[in-house]
């Protein structure tokens, strides 16, 4: 996807669902693929001699990979950092493959055992703003689901038990 | 006991850095073999007969738009392609299916305009601050890594 807020708000909302805490590590992973494999356009930029393609970091077990060795650099426990940002990043990958391509360019899920690309080719890339949208509403949603999670429940029991009486 | 396991751990991420780092030398020099002997339009431009008969899909902008070709530029070289009613995108790039023939013209199969693509990118701008403020509000950078803020 060419932008990242979606893949943000995809990254929270999962981070929402599963209660994790630290949300800023599911959000990590679901941007890291795009901000390590595109840090090469600096140095194309600045026309640098060196060019250096940093693109199989946006591969999954490259990025496991990374994630095994940035863990450290977190006083937090090691095995949910990992697992936190993984979510972000395997959302980030699932999210991806939704892409159309005219050719079989898409997200190569099993580099390096493999470099075929894979797609699911359902919408063009800059149709990914409707993803963002609808994504933003669900976030919304649970949002001010879980605020007023008991509120929402008393009035649902309220509910129900003047359906059933009548 | 302890100190073998920092030893150990050590080794460890060592290892994991040595083989990260093989994995982007490989796919590097892989790259660098590619756009030697491989097709690149440098290479197509230098010898279509040797090249040609390659078909690719590349995001381009394209420009000076007219009834039966346009062109769109790769950074210093200006390419003509052969393609009819083709229309510029808005506020964005256009991806486009190419066959470099082996007479040495580009002719169009395919296109799609990304249209407000530049809207993404300043939404993206907008995400990196988001995420930032969200990082930061999470942890705080000590001398000893990230720690619970």
């Amino acid at each position: 996807m060419p932008d990242l807020m979606s893949h943000l708000v995809i990254g929270l909302i999962l981070a929402e669902l599963f209660n994790i805490k630290k949300k800023s590590l599911v959000v990590l992973g679901a941007l890291t693929p795009d901000l390590l494999s595109k840090t090469n356009l600096i140095t194309l930029h600045f026309g640098m001699p060196l060019q250096i393609s940093t693109t199989p970091f946006h591969t999954p077990i490259v990025l496991l990979l990374a994630s095994i060795l940035i863990a450290p650099l977190f006083r937090y426990s090691k095995i949910k950092t990992i697992i936190f940002f993984n979510t972000g990043a395997l959302s980030h990958f699932l999210s991806d493959i939704t892409m159309k391509h005219f050719t079989i360019i898409g997200t190569r899920l099993l580099y390096p055992f493999s470099r075929t690309n894979y797609t699911l080719n359902l919408i063009w890339p800059e149709q990914s703003v409707y993803i963002l949208v609808v994504s933003l509403f669900i976030y919304i949603a649970i949002r001010i689901y879980k605020k007023n999670k008991l509120r929402l429940r008393f009035i649902f029991q309220k509910f129900f038990k003047k359906f059933s009486k009548s | 006991m302890k100190k073998t396991l920092k030893i150990f751990n050590c080794i460890w991420y060592f290892l994991l850095l040595i083989l990260l780092v093989s994995i982007l030398l490989f796919e590097n020099v892989r790259n660098t073999y590619e756009s030697e002997e491989g097709f690149t339009v440098k290479n197509y431009i230098e010898d279509p007969e040797k090249h040609g008969n390659f078909i690719s899909e590349r995001m381009v902008k394209i420009y000076n738009v007219s009834q039966d070709h346009f062109y769109f530029d790769t950074g210093n070289l200006s390419l003509k392609v052969i393609g009819s009613n083709v229309q510029k995108p808005v506020l964005g790039e256009t991806v486009v299916y190419l066959n470099f023939r082996k007479d040495g013209v580009i002719e169009l199969i395919d296109y799609h305009n990304y249209d407000y693509n530049y809207f993404l990118y300043g939404i993206s701008v907008i995400a990196l601050l988001i995420f930032l403020i969200l990082f930061f509000k999470e942890w705080k950078l000590t001398l000893r890594g990230f720690e619970d803020a």
